[in-house]
């Protein structure tokens, strides 16, 4: 009855906010919550229920899972980005149950704070639960990354089977702390891979099993890529999903060796939110071939980069998020391996949105050395941490009179044009990727 | 020739803390002086006595307790160094490594007893810093983020050459005037190297001046 009362008091709320014309996807659910806060018990939810958390990409993977599985036949509730709180996970709910308390569609996947993740959990069991990865992000908020893996880690419910980047040795960890089942995704080797120098900030570097140094065959960022333990064996093995092959042409990728994808943009981060895609769908069933194709068209890929030309040179946008180095580094070494003449554009109009705090640490967590080179042309700092940025760069070996430093990005387009050489990198806080594709366009 | 050591620069690493030694090695060089730094490791032997200046930032608690640890060893060593004018900068959480005790209440660990205050381990502090020092005539900025608190009041903490504060990260990129607070002591206690102090802090004054103002609003 109380289920009842409750997905009428929420879907009236809807009702009321689409004839208001108001938009605010976790009140429904925030109201329902505060009137039954057992409502989530009541429900009667899909066969199959996928989660997904992580410091990064959380939001990109639960829309390929989504999607691929609408592509194939699936009937999908799915949480909007941004209400990954239990608030929002409430709303989604609610907004797609009957009145009879059960849920509609075939399966329900949703994206989940790293740290709510265990209030959503005591409500609903998730069949399978994706950790993509776990950094440092927004320290303000979230505390280190050991904060983190252990917030996750009491959210987990015994038997829920857990899917992990296995190249991670943070995410690994959960290997040595619960008898969940594990399964394991993971890139091979590839043209983004770097050896073990420079030997440039890592989050694990010590075994978290018996604290020796950990040794890699190749690294694609921070502490993840293909580590061993040479002290207790603790490693990257027995990935049941690789990334086995990445074409940089014609941007293909293989996954163990057979199934081929279109992966539209060869960022790891990317690549690590289709394989993550990829393990989940196969192991709940679905035709990898079907899969795989309906992964490839999949349109929510193009958020991490785009690209224009204008008078012969390449923009490139790369969007990053501040107080958080693995983003950056990824567009770091995504710009280093063009060898061609190149400028770097690096700004942001806010830290966080969330609160009012201006640590500026990160910036040395990112390993910018890795761009300077004779290739490198100029440097453009914009915004309001202009001269931090300028400093940084010249303290990663940049001649202080290849910097230009701006205000903003407002007119920036002719400064790129006029003041600068080769192929321009924005290197962005994800609020300035706008200001930049704005000004690029204004060139003529 | 300068020599500096990093102390355990991959395991007290969360917070941007390799920014202290790029600017300090940056500035050394580029007004002609010869500096080398040591970037030590958990194991490493670390032989203090063969360095004019020491670093050691912050970590993570798993990582910090590694480090007391390991650095206990030395306790005798860094009080020699201490008396013999060595300098130190310790950042983060670092600085509760120099203390008497660290009480995490399930755990409690013995300390270097360095200093004379304890760390008690309540809720985060997290917030943006700008305090007087004695070290130099502007305010010092930057940012806390961190679990102990000390039994002293003091936010930065000084004792001869060793200066410790919860302020992390990169505090001598942010705050020039430190960076040549150091070099100057550095010069005092290297006669025979004719160490230079002239280099270009234009642009790290430039970001110091615009934080001051956003702090002001």
């Amino acid at each position: 009855m109380k289920g009842f009362l409750g997905t009428l008091a929420g879907k009236s709320v809807f009702l009321a906010e689409k004839l208001l014309h108001y938009n605010a996807s976790s009140f429904p659910g925030k109201l329902v919550l505060k009137l039954f806060p057992n409502y989530l018990k009541k429900i009667k939810y899909p066969e199959l229920v996928i989660m997904v958390t992580g410091s990064c990409g959380k939001g990109s993977t639960t829309s390929i899972i989504a999607e691929a599985l609408r592509a194939g036949g699936k009937t999908v509730a799915h949480n909007l980005e941004g209400s990954n709180l239990l608030n929002g996970v409430a709303s989604t709910v609610i907004k797609n149950v009957s009145f009879s308390g059960k849920m509609k569609q075939d399966v329900l996947v949703l994206e989940t704070d790293e740290r709510y993740l265990k209030f959503i959990t005591r409500y609903i069991e998730p069949d399978f639960l994706v950790i993509n990865n776990i950094t440092r992000d927004q320290p303000p908020r979230q505390g280190d990354f050991d904060i983190v893996f252990e917030e996750i880690l009491k959210a987990i419910p015994e038997k829920t089977h857990l899917i992990v980047n296995g190249d991670d040795p943070i995410t690994r960890r959960f290997s040595l702390y619960t008898d969940n089942k594990i399964s394991y995704f993971g890139i091979d080797r590839c043209f983004m891979s770097y050896d073990t120098e420079p030997d440039d900030v890592r989050d694990q570097n010590y075994c978290p099993r018996c604290n020796t140094r950990l040794e890699y065959k190749y690294r694609h960022y921070g502490s993840v890529g293909d580590f061993k333990c040479p002290g207790c064996g603790f490693s990257r093995d027995n990935i049941d999903y690789a990334v086995t092959a990445v074409d940089p042409e014609s941007r293909e990728i293989t996954i163990n060796k057979s199934q081929k994808l279109n992966a539209n943009e060869l960022i790891l981060f990317n690549l690590y939110n289709i394989a993550a895609a990829y393990s989940v769908l196969s192991l709940s069933g679905e035709d990898s071939l079907k899969t795989a194709a309906a992964i490839s068209k999949t349109h929510i890929q193009n958020k991490i980069y785009k690209e224009i030309t204008k008078n012969g040179r390449k923009y490139t946008a790369l969007n990053c998020k501040a107080e958080n180095n693995a983003t950056y580094n990824l567009a770091v070494i995504s710009a280093a391996l063009d060898k061609s003449p190149k400028t770097i554009v690096l700004g942001l109009r806010e830290i966080s949105r969330r609160y009012n705090f201006f640590d500026l640490s990160w910036l040395y967590d990112i390993n910018f050395e890795m761009l300077v080179d004779e290739n490198l042309e100029n440097v453009v700092c914009a915004g309001p941490y202009r001269y931090d940025f300028a400093v940084r760069m010249i303290m990663a070996g940049v001649d202080k009179d290849k910097i230009i430093i701006l205000n903003d990005l407002d007119n920036a387009g002719e400064v790129f044009d006029k003041q600068t050489k080769g192929n321009v990198y924005g290197i962005l806080n994800f609020d300035y990727i706008d200001p930049f594709i704005n000004s690029v366009n204004k060139i003529e | 020739m300068i020599k500096a050591a990093h102390l355990y620069y991959d395991l007290l690493n969360l917070y941007g803390d390799s920014g202290n030694i790029k600017a300090l090695e940056y500035h050394l060089k580029s007004s002609g002086n010869e500096v080398s730094v040591d970037r030590l490791k958990m194991g490493d032997k670390i032989n203090f006595s063969a360095y004019d200046m020491v670093y050691i930032g912050s970590g993570t608690e798993h990582n910090l307790m590694l480090a007391l640890d390991d650095i206990m060893q030395y306790r005798e060593d860094i009080i020699t160094f201490k008396k013999n004018d060595g300098i130190l900068l310790a950042t983060g959480n670092s600085i509760e490594l120099f203390g008497k005790s660290i009480d995490k209440g399930k755990i409690q660990k013995q300390a270097l007893s360095v200093f004379d205050f304890n760390v008690k381990y309540t809720e985060r502090t997290v917030k943006d810093v700008c305090t007087k020092c004695s070290l130099i005539n502007e305010d010092i900025i930057g940012f806390e983020n961190h679990s102990g608190i000390l039994s002293t009041d003091e936010s930065i903490i000084i004792d001869n050459n060793f200066i410790l504060t919860y302020i992390i990260g990169p505090i001598l990129v942010r705050n020039p005037q430190l960076t040549q607070y150091f070099i100057t002591k550095l010069a005092e206690k290297k006669p025979e190297d004719n160490i230079s102090v002239t280099s270009d802090y234009s642009y790290e004054t430039e970001a110091y001046n615009i934080f001051k103002q956003s702090m002001k609003v």
